[in-house]
């Protein structure tokens, strides 16, 4: 791929702001999102300690209903979804031996909306009738202008579309490298996983978040005296228009670290990742099942088909457990080395299937009669989420952080970073299973001392703050690995993928030298002569 | 490489969930179930047409910076802004939008 | 034990071995792998070979596993549907922010409603099927007997009916469990599930009160 020698890159500040190089796009979403992420876990914490004990000690009741509005906001419209999209944003081109991404401008357009629409929508706390607080999924009619008024509820919404518009712009940049922009002999089966995590990702960004922009668009105008979603059939039609985004956004926020994960345990077991073509159907059929479930989110409203909803959120077993096949069929084998990043990968696959296997549970309408809607949800949801996908983001960032920053990350600080996350998140997490199936509901600001539910609620306020320090500890291991870098150089861990084939950080259009010849999904392998699995009896 | 080998992939993933909403009727006729689902196949039509005529550009200038982009996200705020401030708010995104649009098109031809 | 809490426990007593069972292989798994095969002087690592069939072996296991539980499911979501056509007692439940209103279409004027002090109690004999039809006044929200472990959400602008069956002895309570603004954890209510004679009781007593708001 030979392109025209560029001007000079654009530096500095201004840089930061028109610089339409990916790899720099990508660091600016980083760095949003996890601004994002500290914004949205300052609410958790100000929620936990409301929550601790019954009464109202910490905010009022509209003070709450906004907080948890907000960090459920945050979190997943304004931290995780664009956090996943930016691993794809800086690596799938680097993987697929492109010098840059396909559509930088749109691309760059889409980070642009996504960090206004996240000031929108925190700039509704400045509004009269305070910040949004019909929970994140502003469900109808509860989202309506007679039950939540006011410019809050307006500036959320146009925030959230903003940010969902520029992440289908990212997501859709990023599906063009992979269609067009692959090197050659680089065939779509010689891809490597995390590239295709971030097809699949992709494509349910493309397929399904427009849905959002229509239900939101939608809850717009009812807001503004068009009778958008009248009656029963309205408020149905909102939350299939929500759902149908609702469920594959959480899927976006967990293949993209199931690739990365996949990719670190071979980097650090030593050889190829186990069963690839396994992964590739797995990965395809996982997301094609994600597009087909969001109805259990329905299950008791009464108004949709829960046989079918049911049947295919169990059906999800099979691909996931596939993916746990190849992630212990590539440990079995290998020559494991224990370091930070391969630590973060395999706690992502443990801790991730406490919140899987609370998945198929609640996939079951007899079960969700009881649970949904009470804190066994909230436990379920952070297991996958935070408990699971974090965990899996945290292997992808100690792992590629020498290449895009140049140097390494502290390993101790990195292990005690993860202690302290598995302690946390369990400590705070595992207490919420006991609390929903006891009859705590969600979304509640407040609760009784005669309901018995204090203790739980105390060590789970306990486990919040044990995750705010291991978040600190990373911050302490970021700014100390900064002030004393230690150089990392080009392929510090025997990468087996192209962008390990170049200098860290890259140069601008990623590879000066000509890459290695393509003929498997692991080109450094095949230039140190360690066979494909095809090629073994 | 061309796009049509990622074009089958898509193809493939696109017969997936028509099998998934093809099964929907066994379980349901519930129009508003069916409209989410086969809107979202459509849609996916055109991406693999797109995916099937995709040709790398080969030598070409790539762009360093773009103001035009962050002008034109920045017209899409002030748009979106209309909803919670007013009307000023989204005049002031249209006027911006113009501005983006323009300085995109000079940039592209530079 | 009552319809609901049996049907409940009936899945669950499925699910969740089938849930520890795969937590501890799963574990068990990543633990020897981690153990050992750690990286050692002198040992270097296997080059990864495919094994198809193994693969598709553990798929099929997985969809077997998958295929039990949806049969169960299935089995348990189709009685939980059912309402009998005549049932023992019939209640009207109407949500509303913030609070519950019960009447009883078998008996006129007999009204249990959340007022400023307390919240309602939700009157029904025990150990028979109960029919309840839920709707709201305003906004979602949704009736949760944690007790019973069911819950149904109340739909704007229409009516559904669900059957119950009381457990005598046990207490209940009710939550609302649908976000519905500034007290929605205040909606609760009670519920007095009577045996033969003081339900025959409470009926004389209530028929003598005046009707209520």
């Amino acid at each position: 791929m030979s392109v025209a020698a560029p001007l000079a890159p654009a530096r500095g500040l201004a840089g930061a702001v028109v610089g339409t190089d990916h790899k720099s796009v990508a660091a600016r979403t980083f760095i949003t999102a996890f601004g994002f992420f500290f914004a949205g876990g300052v609410v958790a914490l100000i929620m936990r300690w409301e929550l601790a004990t019954p009464g109202m000690q910490v905010t009022s009741r509209a003070g709450y209903d906004q907080l948890f509005t907000m960090h459920g906001s945050t979190m997943i419209y304004l931290f995780v979804t664009p956090v996943a999209l930016s691993l794809g944003t800086y690596f799938v081109p680097l993987q697929v031996g492109a010098a840059e991404i396909a559509g930088p401008r749109v691309n760059l357009i889409g980070y642009w909306l996504l960090a206004f629409g996240g000031v929108i929508a925190w700039s509704s706390f400045l509004a009269r009738n305070g910040a949004a607080q019909a929970a994140w999924t502003a469900e109808f009619p509860m989202s309506d202008a007679p039950n939540t008024p006011g410019t809050g509820m307006d500036l959320w919404i146009a925030g959230v579309m903003l940010a969902t518009s520029g992440v289908i712009l990212m997501a859709a940049c990023q599906l063009a490298t992979i269609v067009a922009r692959r090197a050659p002999g680089m065939t779509m089966l010689r891809v490597p996983v995390f590239t295709w995590s971030m097809v699949v990702t992709c494509l349910m960004v493309v397929s399904a978040f427009p849905s959002l922009l229509i239900a939101m668009g939608g809850l717009l105008l009812d807001r503004h005296g068009v009778d958008v979603y009248p009656g029963a059939g309205g408020a149905t039609a909102y939350q299939h228009l929500f759902w149908f985004y609702g469920h594959p956004v959480v899927y976006v926020m967990f293949f993209p670290f199931v690739g990365a994960s996949l990719e670190v345990i071979a980097t650090f077991s030593g050889r190829r990742v186990f069963g690839y073509k396994g992964i590739v159907l797995s990965l395809l059929a996982f997301a094609a099942l994600s597009m087909a479930v969001w109805g259990h989110h329905m299950f008791t409203t009464g108004q949709v088909a829960n046989h079918y909803f049911s049947l295919t959120s169990t059906m999800l077993a099979v691909p996931a457990g596939m993916e746990y096949v190849a992630a212990i069929g590539t440990l079995i084998g290998g020559a494991l080395v224990l370091r930070t990043p391969m630590l973060f990968a395999i706690a992502f696959f443990l801790q991730f299937l406490l919140g899987g296997l609370s998945g198929i549970y609640v996939g079951s309408p007899p079960l969700d009669y009881h649970v949904h809607d009470s804190y066994f949800v909230v436990a379920h949801f952070h297991y996958t989420l935070l408990a699971g996908s974090v965990f899996g983001l945290f292997a992808a960032v100690y792992y590629w952080w020498p290449k895009v920053t140049g140097f390494h990350l502290r390993d101790g600080l990195g292990k005690l970073h993860l202690a302290l996350f598995v302690i946390g998140t369990n400590v705070t997490f595992l207490p919420m299973f006991f609390l929903g199936y006891d009859g705590m509901p969600r979304r509640v600001a407040n609760y009784t001392p005669a309901d018995r539910w204090t203790t739980l609620n105390v060590l789970s306020t306990v486990g919040a703050f044990v995750i705010g320090l291991s978040i600190a500890v990373f911050c302490l291991n970021v700014l100390v690995s900064w002030l004393r870098a230690e150089p990392a150089g080009p392929d510090p861990w025997g990468g087996q993928t192209l962008e390990w084939a170049t200098s860290s950080p890259p140069p601008r259009l990623n590879f000066v030298a000509p890459l290695p010849p393509i003929r498997s999904s692991e080109p450094l392998l095949d230039l140190r002569g360690v066979p494909a699995p095809e090629a073994l009896p | 490489m061309r796009g049509r080998d990622a074009a089958l992939w898509i193809g493939l993933w696109t017969v997936f969930n028509i099998v998934l909403s093809t099964l929907l009727f066994v379980f349901t006729t519930d129009l508003m179930t069916h409209v989410v689902y086969w809107l979202a196949i459509v849609w996916l039509l055109p991406l693999i047409l797109i995916a099937l005529l995709a040709r790398d550009p080969g030598r070409r200038a790539l762009p360093q910076a773009s103001g035009g982009s962050v002008v034109l996200a920045l017209a899409v705020a002030f748009l979106a802004l209309g909803a919670g401030l007013g009307l000023w708010a989204a005049l002031c995104g249209a006027a911006l939008g113009v501005v983006g649009v323009v300085l995109l098109v000079t940039e592209r031809s530079a | 034990m009552a319809a609901t809490q049996n049907d409940f426990s009936d899945v669950q007593a499925v699910y969740l071995p089938i849930a520890a069972v795969v937590l501890a292989v799963v574990f068990a798994a990543f633990l020897f792998a981690v153990v050992r095969y750690r990286a050692r002087d002198g040992r270097a690592a296997k080059p990864t070979r495919e094994h198809n069939a193994l693969e598709v072996a553990i798929a099929l296991g997985l969809a077997a596993i998958v295929a039990v539980l949806v049969v169960v499911t299935f089995g348990v979501d189709d009685d939980e549907a059912k309402v009998a056509g005549r049932p023992a007692f019939r209640v009207d439940a109407v949500a509303f922010k913030w609070g519950w209103q019960f009447t009883y279409p078998g008996l006129p004027g007999v009204v249990d409603r959340t007022t400023d002090t307390a919240p309602p109690a939700l009157h029904v004999p025990a150990g028979r099927e109960v029919a309840v039809r839920l709707s709201t006044r305003d906004t979602t929200h949704a009736f949760w007997i944690p007790e019973l472990r069911y819950k149904r959400d109340a739909w704007p602008d229409v009516a559904q009916t669900f059957a119950l069956t009381f457990p005598a002895g046990q207490h209940l309570s009710g939550h609302c469990a649908q976000y519905c603004g500034l007290r929605h954890s205040d909606m609760v209510f009670t519920v007095q599930a009577l045996g033969r004679e003081d339900f025959a009781a409470w009926v004389a007593r209530a028929r003598g009160r005046r009707p209520g708001p």
